[in-house]
Formats: structure tokens, C-alpha cells, sequence
């Protein structure tokens, strides 16, 4: 234990001269650990030990906590156990000045380098950490109302702004994999049409569909051109973008590089360089410094892939019908013991509901996905052996990983009701993306801008191609929409202690 | 109610673990890991002497998590299945609470729901002064406010349960309803510790209303002038006049409104009673009016154009008349009333403990503490919380022990029983002047006086390392920019650390690090 102590002392201050063993990675467990269990609690109260010692060790010397995941992520046989901790870490971190947090691009610094409403797409910054908006309902949760952010605005009217609320970040692996799939199904029905017209030299019109889910109808011409004025849900590059609200964003790494640029003037070395020249995102500083805080490099390319895979480790929301309540006895003096409910006729009822007002046709409640390797930058992640669980798993019956998504990672019009105030990367104001309503239950408020408390207002905000549904609901009587509401509380996470 | 198990300082654990010496040891040959998360996972990176409780104490904590998570699950599938089931058990109202059936416990109980819930158009959350309610603005009009939230845990769950705001969660008080540069930016404040705070604030005005009454006395008797030094639990503020007459003179009276009043709650000190700030922060950041307010509004005490024109049975125009009644006010002062106190736990490692210790030490010696007193005494724990409802002042006040009720951990005695109870709360409770650079755009109005922009209540330090950004705007990402943004009366201070050296300076920010709160486990 003595060696145990005066390691971690080493490790921080590298006063060691001792080079370290060569690192063996442990195998891979497939035995699920029970989230409820004494070690996850364990777990839960080391994470916090950890979390009190960085913010000592930043105390010491700013900029610790991302010079140490630097160093620790830079070694090129880190195990995934190791690039997890250190994502997780850069995660919960709070940044300071010191790691490069916000710009220094006006000539006469503001009183608050934060920014609440965004200028354009240059953003805030308007904090200093992931948690800050994502922190309901568990690790890398939603946010609430006023999390949402103030995006492509003129940097200080609410109105001039497009309110985002924070989404839960569960499973976020996952989804940039059926994404991924589904952008190749949608390129092969694409390259076969250019196929087929050049060789036949006439218009071969060709619908389009993956995984279930049509995205309309594209014809190729024999010159190897497209008329794609027929495609819906989807960009004209048939490339499908599960994140962000509006559907604009294909990988987890991606969004991530955005978020922390827009929200934390934190920028990768990745998005200096994808993006060079990109003044109005980055900046009008150096090329290796465009936002001028005198930080290069702020977030290293290892760095965000302890961070991407942190993220896309993340475990999937379950859909679990409520079985007990019994046995709980009264909270205090005064107070009635709850009575036991067992809701498993409604919980039936309201996912029969669910089917028949027509909510599933846009809020698939399965898409399946063929090919559970996640790979960005440098990690590689077996989602179905290596992620947290609850995670996905092999379905012999139907050749792959069923994912209770809720979601057709397809686009739609929902009416003027929720209109954005622009339009974003190219999507028309009326369009988002089918929101998956896996882990709905652990994610309130609910709607683009956060501004449904209860699942009622959600449900009368659809219009548009869900006006249908949304009128359905309505017409329904009070033991139906109860059990629908029901069922809908059933997508939650899976409950996991925590010490904050 | 979530309690504690085990001591909560664990210095004589941590020093001798400290003790037993340092030394540079090769990694250890890989221990058996199984996933990405599991007991290993974290080797190399944590100190594995961190205090981590017995399994016997995370077993019973396990459970009490998960029984609380049950309940709540419980009421909000009652409320999918009924919807308003879940506002029901979030409320007791004064006729309940007056049936005398209802403990601290059991207040506890339920205005920690209420403190979760969710308000929503049909409970009265906003308003429909100008347009259809709920009417969510981010930046506040005026004193009419947002709402900006539906619930308080939305801006009060960083660092754990009723914690701080993030920056995302600051609040844009006193705007033009749209501009966020028309707004007074405030971050949202833990909320640990209220109890004792509150009982502190009222000794120390019935000291000054006591001297106050004194001074009056003898003025009137010796048919002469006269004057008293304010002191109370060894804060002063300043001088109070008499002339013959009993006339008094509080020109010289500092810190404190005239009416010496201490008023421990806001950025500016404004608010005397957790209850005040409460209904204020239910009307501005949810739209929900007290009924208390709104008779006061009907009977023309409180300002229309503030509270709404709409009459006493829906001054905000919402349609729903009662939407926190007296009773739900003080189930949920009692609660806050009864939460845990911030901790200090010093850091595990024997050199960071020793920089802790200079750092404390700095904390006197650079003129910090002179303000954040790190302690106050507290004589009486017993916290009274009365309706304010003008037709219920004779009911009988609800009795919140604020060193014993609620969640440990609490305030705990000196020395032996019968002394007075440490509050080590890093706070003067009174207001001090903080120079341009701090200063607000608007002044904020008390009861008893306006507090300038410039003006400042000794902001409370404890739980500090938990709660960060800093500084009344959040404008400070780290304890060392909040300490360079000292001005006005803290510039010696500020000036003493900026030229303290780079060790000192690292102490004085170890110690703060350490201002932090229980480690308790939950399940969100």
C-alpha cells in the first residue's frame, strides 16, 4: 500500500526514474457486473477520491489534469481501460485558462471570458466542462432548460439565437455505427444506379432504403451524374448524420471537436488542422492558435480519442416494464408507506399504443446493426464485448445487434410549430432528425429547446409529418394515454450509483 | 433522509498515511482487470489510499440510494399513469402541516421531492402577462423575471444535490426579456448549509437590534447623544448614533441595511430567510407566486407591475390561483433548512497536506480570512419557519434543529455540550465593497435599503471546491482568476497573494481545494 501511495506521487510528478513494466492489457470480460453492485458503489467512491486528488493536483500546478492525459494517452500501447480513465477524466474536467479555455480575440478582454448566446458558428464559449450540460439522469446525461445552448446567434440576443437542448449522450457509439451502416447501404443503392445508367446509357431512377427506413428516390444519369431532388430525410450525399438535433453530424469525434471548440474555446489539433482557414469556426489568429489565447494544441489527437471512446463506450439506455414497488416502507413519521403498483397491462397496452397512433413509424423502436466495431483515430472499441453495460448484444435470430433505438436516423418535417430560427448546415428550419427516445424517462425536459416538462407538452409539440400521430394522442381517453406514458417511462437507464 | 456513516474527518488516517514515508517504486506487474470500468481500471491514475468506506457502509449506502430512487420512480409512474399524482406528493399545505403530523423527517422527505419536481404549465409554472403562459425566457423582464427553469434542482445539482450552477445555469436577472447584456448575471449558489446560516443571520440582528434598542435607551435617559460601536460575533458595522431624543444615526453604519437587518442569502446579501429567497426564487425562476404574495399584491403591499395585475386569485395570469401555498413554502424552507453542512478534507497525499497546512495558514496571514471569517459561533441551533401569509401569523412555527435534523453532516459543538456550535461557514455575513471591476449593473433593493453595485456579501467558502465557476457572474473558471478579481476592500488581500510566491500561492489554492463537501453516494 506504502508503494501503491508513493507511485501515484510518481506518477504525477514523473519524479521517477524508473521506467515502468511493460503494460499487458487485461482480456476482456463477458460476465456482466450488476450495476447495482457493492463494487460499482466501490467504484463510484473512487472515482470521487480521483476527482478530489486531480483537483489538488491542479491546485499545485494549473494545467495538470490535461498535461497528464496528454502524457498518459500519448503512449501508443495504453490500454482501453487506461484511455477510458483518461477520457472520463477530461470529461469531468473543469477547464481553466491554463489548458486554453475560451479565446483572447477582442482587443480588450470582456469582464467574463464566457458568452452565454453564441456568435455565429465561433460559438461561446459559454463554459468550462462537459458535465456542465451533461450531467441529468446520470454520467454524459441530458441537460435542462436553462443548459440549453444559445447557438448561431449575434452574441447577445436570446431572440437572434436557436435554442439546442443538451441530449443525453448514451449509447452515442452505437448510433454513429448504425449511422455508418446505413450511409453504406444508402452508397451501394446509389453506385449501382451510376452503374446500371452508365452502361445502359439511359436515367435509372432508384429508391432508396436502408435498414427498413426509405429515403426517398434519386435518378442516375448516364454521364455518372445524380438528380437527388428526390431524396428526403437525408443529405444529398446520402450520408447519414445522427447527431445534433437537426441530424448534421456524423461521428461521435466530430461532435465532440464542435462542442468543445463552440461551447469551451477548446480546440483539438485535429479541427486546427481539418479546418484550417475555417476563420468564422476557429478564429482569426495564428494557424496554429486561431482563437489567440497563446494554447496550440489545446487537445491533443490521443486526447480525443480517450474522450471519443469514453463516449462511445457509453452504455445504452434499456426499455424495462415496471415489475415492483412493493415492500418499501413509509419515508418518515407522517407519511403513507407507497402502495405497491405492478403496471404491466399498461406498460402492453401503451407499446401496442405506440405502434398503432403511428409514433413508431418515425421512432423505430429496433433498427439493426450488422458490424459492432467502433473505430475512430487511434481506438478501436468491440461495442457488444468491450463497452459499459448495459450494451448491445448478438441476436443469433436475426444476424446482428437489435438496437431499441427509437429513432429512423432520418429526418422530418415537424411543422412551424418547431421551426428553428436557421438553418443549419444546410437543414431547412421546419427538419430534425427522429429524436431516439431510448433513455426518455432519464432526460427530461424534452424537445429540441427543452421546452416540454412533461411528456403531454412533448407529444402536442409534433406537427408537420407528426401532426397525425400527435392528434391521435389526443384523441385518445384517460386509461390509454396513462398507459402510453407508461410504456414511454420505461426507456430509462439503467440506475447506476454515483458520488457527484 | 440520507445520512452519514463513519467519521468525517479522517485526519489522523490521513496523516499517518502520510507519515509512512515516500519513496519511487517500479509499476506493479499488471493485477487482474476485467472491463473498462471495473475495480483496476482506475491503478496508476487515483491514490489507491483514498479513503473508500467499508463494504459494510457501501452496502448500506447502496441501499438507501436505491430505496430512494424506488420511491421516485414509484411517483413518476403514478404521475405517467395520473398525471398530477406526483405534485401531490410533492406538497403539504398548511392545513396539513397544521394537523401537527408532520416532523422535520417527513418535511425533509417531501420537499426534496418538491425540490426535484418539475413544474409545468398545469401546476402554474410562468405567466401570461404578455402572451400565453408559460412564456419561458431565458433573460428575465425586469423584476417579473423568466421563468427560466421548471424545477430548482434544474441550477442547483453541480458537485451533488443542491449544489452550485454550472455557467450554462447562470441567471440573467433584471433584463429587457431578450438581450443577455441587459441582464445582472448571477450563478447559482450551493445551497448546503442554509440552515445554520439563516439561525447565525438572526443572532446577529437581535444583537444589533439589542444595541440598537440599548443605544436608544440611553440616549433618551441621559437626555444626551450617543453612540455604539456595532459588533456581533465579532463582526463589526460600524457606528450607530442617538441624539437626545433617541433619533437615530445610521450614517456611520456599515455592511448591514439601516434597519440592521443581516440578510445572509444572495449575492448581495438581500433576502433574510431562506424562506424569502425560496418564494423568490419559485416567482422569478418559475413563475410561481405565493399566495402569500398574491394577497399581499391584492391588498396593494406588493407591486402589480412586479407580481402581476391580475388580482389576488392569479396575480400572473395563468389560470391556476393557488400555485405555492403557505405550506408548500415551508415544507421546502424546512428542507433546505435541514441539508448537510460543507466539509474540510484536507488532501490524502503527505505533500499536498503539507501545503494544505501552509496554505491555511496563508489563508489568515494574506488578509483572506479577515472577510471569509472561517468560522462563526452559533449559540441557538433551533431555526423557527413561520408562514407569512398575512392571515396565518398565529400559527404556530415549524422547529428545524439545525445541528441535529436532516442530512449529516452538521454543525457539531466547540468544544463540550452546552457550548456554542462552530459554523465554519468562511463568511462575515456581511456586505463589503468590491471595487468597479465587480460591480453590477444594477443596484438590488432589501427591504431595508439598496445594495450598490459595487457591494457584495462576504461570499460563504465553504464546499468552494465543489462549486466552481466562481464569483457572483461565474466569471472565474479557478479559485486564482477569482482571487485577481478582488477589488475595493479586498485589493490588499488580492495584491498580498499576487505577490505571494508561486508555492505560496499553490498552498493558499491547496487549502481551498479542500473546502469541499461529504462524498455521498447516489443513484440519478
Amino acid at each position: 500500500v506504502k508503494a501503491r501511495a508513493a507511485l501515484f506521487v510518481c506518477v504525477l510528478c514523473s519524479a521517477c526514474s524508473e521506467p515502468p513494466a511493460p503494460r499487458v492489457c487485461p482480456p476482456v470480460e463477458l460476465v456482466a457486473p450488476d450495476p447495482l453492485s457493492i463494487d460499482a458503489a466501490r467504484e463510484a467512491h473512487r472515482w470521487a477520491a480521483l476527482r478530489r486528488e486531480l483537483r489538488f493536483e491542479e491546485a499545485r500546478a494549473p494545467g495538470a489534469v490535461m498535461r497528464l492525459t496528454s502524457a498518459r494517452t500519448e503512449d501508443p500501447d495504453a490500454c482501453l481501460s487506461e484511455l477510458y480513465v483518461a477520457g472520463r477524466i477530461l470529461f469531468e474536467h473543469e477547464a481553466s485558462f491554463a489548458d486554453g479555455l475560451g479565446n483572447q480575440l477582442a482587443p480588450v478582454g470582456p469582464r467574463s471570458p464566457f458568452r452565454r448566446v453564441h456568435e455565429g458558428r465561433f460559438g461561446g464559449p459559454e463554459t468550462n466542462g462537459c458535465r456542465s450540460c451533461h450531467w441529468r439522469g446520470g454520467i454524459a446525461g441530458g441537460g435542462g432548460l436553462v443548459d440549453d445552448a444559445l447557438l448561431f446567434g449575434d452574441g447577445d440576443a436570446v431572440s437572434s439565437a436557436d435554442a439546442r437542448n443538451p441530449p443525453a449522450l448514451s449509447g452515442v457509439g452505437v448510433i454513429e455505427r448504425l449511422a455508418a451502416e446505413m450511409s453504406a447501404e444508402l452508397a451501394v443503392l446509389r453506385d449501382d444506379a451510376i452503374g446500371q445508367a452508365r452502361g445502359s446509357g439511359a436515367n435509372v431512377p432508384r429508391e432508396l432504403e436502408a435498414r427498413g427506413v426509405r429515403f426517398g428516390a434519386l435518378v442516375a444519369h448516364p454521364d455518372g451524374s445524380l438528380d437527388t431532388s428526390g431524396v428526403e430525410g437525408v443529405d444529398a450525399d446520402l450520408v447519414v448524420r445522427p447527431f445534433g438535433w437537426k441530424g448534421t453530424v456524423a461521428t461521435v469525434r466530430e461532435a465532440s471537436q464542435n462542442a468543445l471548440q463552440i461551447h469551451m474555446g477548446l480546440q483539438t489539433e485535429e479541427l486546427v488542422d481539418e479546418r484550417a482557414g475555417d476563420t468564422e469556426l476557429l478564429g482569426t489568429g495564428s494557424a496554429s492558435d486561431p482563437d489567440r489565447d497563446g494554447h496550440a494544441r489545446e487537445l491533443t489527437s490521443r486526447q480525443l480519442d480517450a474522450l471519443v471512446l469514453f463516449l462511445a463506450a457509453q452504455a445504452v439506455p434499456i426499455l424495462r416494464p415496471h415489475e415492483r414497488v412493493d415492500g418499501l416502507e413509509r419515508a418518515a413519521d407522517g407519511l403513507l408507506a407507497p402502495l405497491g403498483h405492478v403496471y404491466v397491462d399498461e406498460w402492453i397496452a401503451g407499446r401496442a399504443l405506440f405502434d398503432d397512433l403511428g409514433c413508431a413509424s418515425c421512432h423505430r423502436p429496433q433498427l439493426l446493426l450488422l458490424d459492432a466495431t467502433f473505430v475512430s483515430g487511434g481506438v478501436t472499441l468491440d461495442l457488444a464485448t468491450e463497452a459499459e453495460h448495459p450494451r448491445i448484444r448478438y441476436d443469433g435470430a436475426s444476424g446482428g445487434y437489435p438496437v431499441f433505438l427509437f429513432s429512423d436516423l432520418r429526418r422530418h418535417d415537424l411543422g412551424d410549430e418547431n421551426a428553428s430560427t436557421h438553418v443549419d448546415g444546410g437543414v431547412p428550419p421546419r427538419q430534425w432528425l427522429t429524436r431516439p427516445l431510448w433513455g426518455l424517462a432519464s432526460s427530461a425536459p424534452w424537445l429540441h429547446d427543452g421546452s416540454a416538462p412533461s411528456l403531454d407538452l412533448a407529444i402536442a409539440r409534433h406537427g408537420g409529418e407528426a401532426a397525425e400521430s400527435r392528434a391521435a394522442f389526443e384523441a385518445l381517453d384517460f386509461d390509454q394515454k396513462g398507459a402510453l406514458r407508461i410504456f414511454l417511462m420505461s426507456l430509462r437507464r439503467q440506475w447506476r450509483p454515483a458520488v457527484p | 433522509m440520507r445520512s452519514v456513516r463513519g467519521p468525517l474527518l479522517v485526519l489522523a488516517a490521513v496523516l499517518a498515511a502520510a507519515l509512512a514515508g515516500l519513496g519511487c517504486a517500479p509499476e506493479p506487474a499488471t493485477t487482474a482487470r476485467a472491463g473498462l470500468l471495473d475495480e483496476g481500471a482506475l491503478d496508476g491514475w487515483a491514490n489507491p489510499n483514498a479513503t473508500i468506506p467499508s463494504d459494510d457502509a457501501l452496502l448500506d449506502q447502496l441501499a438507501e440510494a436505491l430505496e430512494l430512487r424506488e420511491r421516485r420512480e414509484l411517483d413518476r409512474l403514478l404521475d405517467a399513469r395520473e398525471p398530477g399524482e406526483l405534485f401531490e406528493h410533492a406538497m403539504l399545505d398548511q392545513n396539513a402541516l397544521d394537523s401537527g403530523a408532520f416532523g422535520p423527517a417527513a418535511l425533509f422527505v417531501v420537499g426534496d421531492d418538491l425540490f426535484d419536481f418539475m413544474f409545468r404549465p398545469e401546476n402554474g409554472l410562468g405567466n401570461g402577462l404578455d402572451g400565453p403562459p408559460p412564456h419561458l425566457r431565458r433573460v428575465h423582464l425586469g423584476e417579473v423575471g423568466g421563468p427560466d427553469a421548471f424545477a430548482c434542482s434544474s441550477c442547483h445539482s453541480l458537485g451533488g444535490l443542491d449544489g452550485a450552477g454550472s455557467n450554462t445555469q447562470n441567471a440573467f436577472f433584471r433584463g429587457d426579456g431578450d438581450l443577455t447584456s441587459s441582464a445582472d448575471v448571477r450563478n447559482p449558489p450551493a445551497l448546503l448549509g442554509l440552515g445554520p446560516v439563516e439561525a447565525l443571520a438572526r443572532e446577529m440582528s437581535r444583537d444589533l437590534a439589542d444595541a440598537r434598542a440599548a443605544l436608544v435607551a440611553e440616549a433618551t435617559a441621559s437626555g444626551a447623544s450617543a453612540s455604539v460601536a456595532l459588533e456581533t460575533h465579532g463582526v463589526s458595522f460600524g457606528e450607530l448614533r442617538a441624539d437626545a431624543t433617541g433619533r437615530l444615526d445610521t450614517r456611520g453604519v456599515v455592511g448591514v441595511d439601516r434597519d440592521l437587518v443581516i440578510r445572509p442569502f444572495g449575492w448581495k446579501g438581500h433576502q433574510p430567510t431562506i424562506r424569502a429567497i425560496a418564494a423568490e426564487a419559485f416567482r422569478v425562476h418559475m413563475g410561481i407566486v405565493s399566495v402569500a404574495d398574491q394577497v399581499r399584491v391584492a391588498r396593494g403591499e406588493l407591486d402589480p407591475a412586479i407580481y402581476g395585475d391580475g388580482g389576488e386569485f392569479d396575480a400572473d395570469r395563468d389560470g391556476l390561483s393557488v400555485e405555492i401555498e403557505d405550506g408548500m413554502l415551508s415544507t421546502m424552507s424546512a428542507y433546505l433548512a435541514q441539508l448537510e453542512v460543507p466539509i474540510v478534507a484536507p488532501p490524502d497525499d503527505e505533500l499536498a497536506l503539507i501545503r494544505f497546512a501552509r496554505g491555511g495558514a496563508l489563508f489568515g496571514d494574506l488578509g483572506c480570512a479577515s472577510c471569509h471569517r472561517p468560522s462563526l459561533e452559533l449559540a441557538d441551533p433551533i431555526l423557527p419557519i413561520t408562514p407569512d401569509h398575512p392571515d396565518l401569523a398565529d400559527r404556530p412555527p415549524i422547529l428545524i434543529d439545525v445541528a441535529h435534523d436532516g442530512d449529516l453532516p452538521k454543525v457539531e459543538q466547540r468544544v463540550v455540550f452546552g457550548s456554542t456550535y462552530e459554523v465554519a461557514l468562511f463568511s462575515d455575513l456581511r456586505r463589503h465593497d468590491m471595487g468597479p471591476e465587480l460591480a453590477t449593473p444594477s443596484a438590488v433593493a432589501t427591504v431595508g435599503g439598496i445594495v450598490a453595485p459595487s457591494v457584495f456579501l462576504t461570499r460563504p467558502l465553504w464546499g468552494l471546491a465543489v462549486s466552481a465557476p466562481y464569483l457572483h457572474d461565474g466569471r472565474a473558471p479557478t479559485v486564482e482568476d477569482a482571487i485577481l478579481a478582488h477589488g475595493g476592500e479586498a485589493a490588499p488581500a488580492r495584491d498580498a497573494f499576487e505577490a505571494a510566491s508561486d508555492d505560496d500561492r499553490a498552498a493558499l489554492r491547496t487549502f481551498l481545494m479542500a473546502l469541499t463537501r461529504h462524498a455521498r453516494l447516489g443513484i440519478p
